[in-house]
């Protein structure tokens, strides 16, 4: 659409006119181009659940990415003191063990599906950076509500 | 009542639908009884909907639990006013009558005002706008009607979503919709005017004003929802690049980006196809960003439910996209630009500029909400952007676009020559460079930042002497003070200047952001009850935890921390947790405290929780300077939009004159 108001009526007299700002519209949407691919590719983060993770085994430590899983029955241990929370994400075979030093969702304790954001460890576990909680709203179990704490890292230090 | 709102709806689709036909076959075959039929459908409608808000009002008030609508979202605990009537817009199908109610009151406003001035577009943006209301009238009747049953009536309801029981949550919504839904009528106009094959610029002036009210309501809305967001949310901050706000901020991105090209085919006759192209996108994206946050497609803060209507809105949007795509292209020879860029360095190649960068944030935005679907396509696996991508990408947009604001004031239309400018420059970059050392000393001591003040400063320095330039000359002229001659000339030309005060009104706003993103601290720390704790140059006192008290529908755990600096104490902090029995569910209060001077930065504490037998509390201060700049340069946009809206002496006239033209012209010709 940019380019049709550039169009005239004698195109061969304007060519050069034509050409300037040609080279100009391409400049601009070449920059904004690559700021978008830069951006996705600097930043992509897979988004998998704890199956998936399993089967990519030893080359997924230390990527970043999103797993998500059901929160495994008591196994939610807090220490206030250490400001601490320990969880396993399951699929029912495959255990995730999860660890967290963040804002914990309002929503986290009642969630059937939690989502982690962070980095697998070495040794199998994962240390999280933000949750996400999927909760069962309370009269009608097919309608998922969801509450995202992934703005719990609000306060990201670029400076530094 | 429930009966009758039921029938109204099906009723009002009725009425949608003969409208939508009446219109267009008035005005292509002009038969002026068929336009009129049409009006009226749109009055008639109007009070159809309204029909159905009140029963639906009525039914929430009365507690009527026999209806979905009301036992999901309240409960015989929440107060009437507003929450109960609030809850209007917590479903979905209740929100989806809130917006054709609003789309229709806004189409009786266009139909009473413009109906005579513009006889020749108006049939045809009737017609348009009934398109619209059938398709929500069909939901609204035979999807998901707000007056949908339950099967067993529950004693009481399900009670509010905790977390929306707050007095901001109340007209956030509104705002957004109002915003939203706002953008349809432009819309409906451009349409009208490819329809008929009128395309002088009367659809310009008629619909420029329609674009800055759901501007300034999207606007109002986004700083409202972030605001709540930053008193209830308890994470410490007010914006988090999450699918429901990037699905708002794009169609007011592409809005603003129409409110500057529009200028230039005012003032040179260029730019229609873009201008057009513009408003169809900024409306498709109201409709794709609806489908967004209704259909679970994606991940987001705002509890939506999935649902049914996903797929029907997104056919809806591709219908409508393709349809006005199809007929920009079908009118392409009536768009000719009338006239070409002179020069390189000219107000209309910077506007378009701008334009470009605006559409681009827009686009970048679009791109990461869909890129956990769309990486799937492309490389298989499922990949997701956040917050990193957005303000990268973004944040780089911006920047650019801040740039541009600086410029441009320097800048005339047709043109300027490179020596000139420079020498207009180094008054503005002095005052930059001086600005910027302050903004160096006051703390913005990173690389980025700092820029980031050096262009801020540069864009406010521009343009506030730009203003100040004409009151001086002004001055001259009439012996008056700086003020009344700031005031006055501000008085002359309301869109010049009230936009000039929309940009300082954004680099206030800006500032804040910066200063509340790059550099916010938090820190945790658990203590007991009498332990102090030293942090950020604030000494924070424990001195207790009240336990279980019954407030409302909750059950609220205060914690009160004396505050010190220097000794001195300057405040009481009160942060809690409340509990809500009836949705199982905890909700975080933080408290604030706006430090002094000028608000500095804000002291945000919030109770993480406790231990010991509430003997041990771990809290989480959060240090967001400079923060409130964000709300303060909120409302000095909201002023300043106002008083871009004010008629100009010079647009009454103009006005006045396209009237003339109009009703000398009676009905369009067909083009054909």
């Amino acid at each position: 659409m940019a380019t049709s108001t550039f169009t005239d009526n004698k195109p061969k007299a304007k060519s050069k006119y034509q050409l300037k700002y040609l080279i100009g519209a391409a400049l601009i949407i070449g920059v904004i181009g690559y700021l978008i691919f830069f951006g996705l590719t600097q930043t992509s983060q897979w988004s998998i659940n704890v199956t998936e993770l399993k089967a990519r085994g030893a080359s997924a430590i230390g990527q970043g990415m999103r797993v998500s899983g059901q929160l495994e029955a008591n196994s939610v241990a807090k220490d206030v003191k250490a400001n601490k929370i320990a969880f396993v994400l399951t699929d029912g075979v495959n255990r995730l063990p999860v660890s967290y030093n963040g804002v914990v969702p309002d929503t986290f304790d009642r969630a059937v599906e939690v989502v982690a954001e962070g980095k697998l460890n070495p040794d199998g576990s994962f240390t999280a950076s933000n949750l996400l909680a999927r909760c069962p709203s309370k009269y009608d179990e097919s309608k998922i509500e969801l509450y995202d704490t992934s703005k719990m890292q609000g306060n990201v230090n670029y400076g530094q | 009542m429930t009966t009758l709102g039921s029938i109204a709806l099906t009723v009002a689709f009725v009425v949608a639908l003969y409208a939508m036909i009446a219109g267009y076959l008035g005005a292509r075959r002009r038969i002026p009884e068929l336009a009129d039929s049409a009006r009226n459908g749109v009055i008639v409608f109007g009070v159809l909907v309204t029909v159905a808000i009140i029963a639906i009002s009525y039914a929430l008030v009365t507690r009527d639990f026999s209806l979905v609508l009301v036992a999901n979202h309240t409960s015989r605990d929440l107060p009437i006013f507003p929450y109960t009537l609030t809850a209007l817009w917590g479903g979905q199908s209740g929100s989806l009558l809130f917006w054709s109610w609003i789309l229709s009151l806004y189409g009786l406003v266009v139909v009473l005002k413009k109906w005579e001035s513009n006889h020749d577009l108006m049939p045809y943006v009737v017609s348009v706008m009934m398109l619209i209301q059938t398709f929500f009238a069909f939901l609204l009747a035979f999807v998901s009607s707000p007056f949908e049953r339950m099967e067993v009536i529950p004693l009481d309801g399900a009670g509010l979503n905790p977390l929306l029981q707050h007095p901001l949550m109340s007209i956030h919504p509104p705002l957004l919709y109002l915003g939203y839904v706002g953008f349809a009528i432009p819309f409906c106009f451009a349409m009208a005017a490819l329809l008929s094959g009128r395309l002088n610029d009367s659809w310009i002036r008629a619909t420029r004003r329609w674009v800055l009210i759901p501007w300034m309501f999207l606007g109002l809305g986004l700083l409202v929802g972030g605001r709540w967001a930053y008193d209830v949310l308890g994470w410490g901050g007010y914006w988090g690049w999450d699918p429901v706000e990037n699905a708002a901020l794009m169609p007011w991105l592409v809005g603003t980006a129409f409110l500057h090209s529009v200028m230039v085919q005012e003032r040179k006759g260029m730019l229609k196809v873009w201008n057009m192209g513009l408003i169809i996108i900024a409306f498709t994206l109201t409709l794709f960003g609806t489908f967004l946050t209704r259909s679970g497609v994606v991940q987001s803060v705002h509890a939506f439910a999935q649902s049914e209507i996903g797929p029907l809105f997104l056919g809806f949007t591709a219908v409508m996209a393709l349809a006005s795509t199809a007929l920009l292209f079908f009118r392409l020879d009536k768009l000719q630009s009338e006239a070409e860029f002179d020069s390189l360095l000219s107000r209309e190649i910077f506007f378009l500029i701008n334009n470009v960068l605006f559409l681009g944030a827009a686009i970048a935005i679009l791109i990461g909400v869909v890129w956990p679907l769309l990486s799937e396509v492309l490389t298989g696996e499922t990949l997701t952007v956040g917050a990193p991508y957005y303000d990268l990408v973004v944040g780089s947009l911006l920047g650019l676009i801040v740039l541009l604001m600086g410029v441009i004031p320097l800048i005339g239309w047709g043109g300027a020559t490179l020596a000139k400018l420079g020498r207009k420059l180094v008054i503005p970059l002095a005052i930059t460079a001086i600005l910027t050392a302050i903004g160096f000393v006051l703390g913005a001591r990173d690389p980025l930042p700092l820029f980031a003040v050096a262009l801020l400063s540069f864009a406010f320095v521009t343009t506030a002497s730009d203003i100040l330039l004409a009151a001086r000359a002004r001055q001259k002229n009439t012996r008056e003070n700086l003020p009344t001659a700031t005031i006055r000339l501000i008085g002359r030309n309301h869109r010049r200047y009230g936009g000039y005060l929309v940009h300082l009104s954004v680099v206030i706003l800006a500032l804040g952001v910066i200063g509340s993103r790059v550099y916010a601290q938090d820190q945790v720390r658990a203590l007991t009850q009498g332990e102090s704790w030293e942090t950020n140059g604030y000494t924070l006192v424990f001195e207790g935890l009240t336990p279980g008290v019954m407030s409302g529908e909750a059950v609220v755990t205060t914690a009160t921390l004396g505050v010190y600096e220097n000794g001195r104490r300057i405040t009481t902090l009160k942060p809690a947790v409340s509990f809500f029995d009836r949705q199982q569910q905890q909700a975080t209060d933080p408290a604030i405290w706006h430090d002094l001077p000028f608000m500095r930065r804000d002291l945000y504490v919030i109770v993480q929780g406790w231990t010991d037998n509430f003997q041990t509390v771990s809290f989480r201060v959060f240090i967001n300077p400079l923060v409130s700049l964000v709300w303060v340069g909120g409302f000095l946009f909201l002023i300043s939009t106002l008083i871009t809206m004010l008629p100009d002496p010079q647009e009454r006239r103009a006005r006045e004159r396209v009237k003339r033209e109009l009703t000398a012209g009676g009905y369009a010709q067909p083009s054909e």
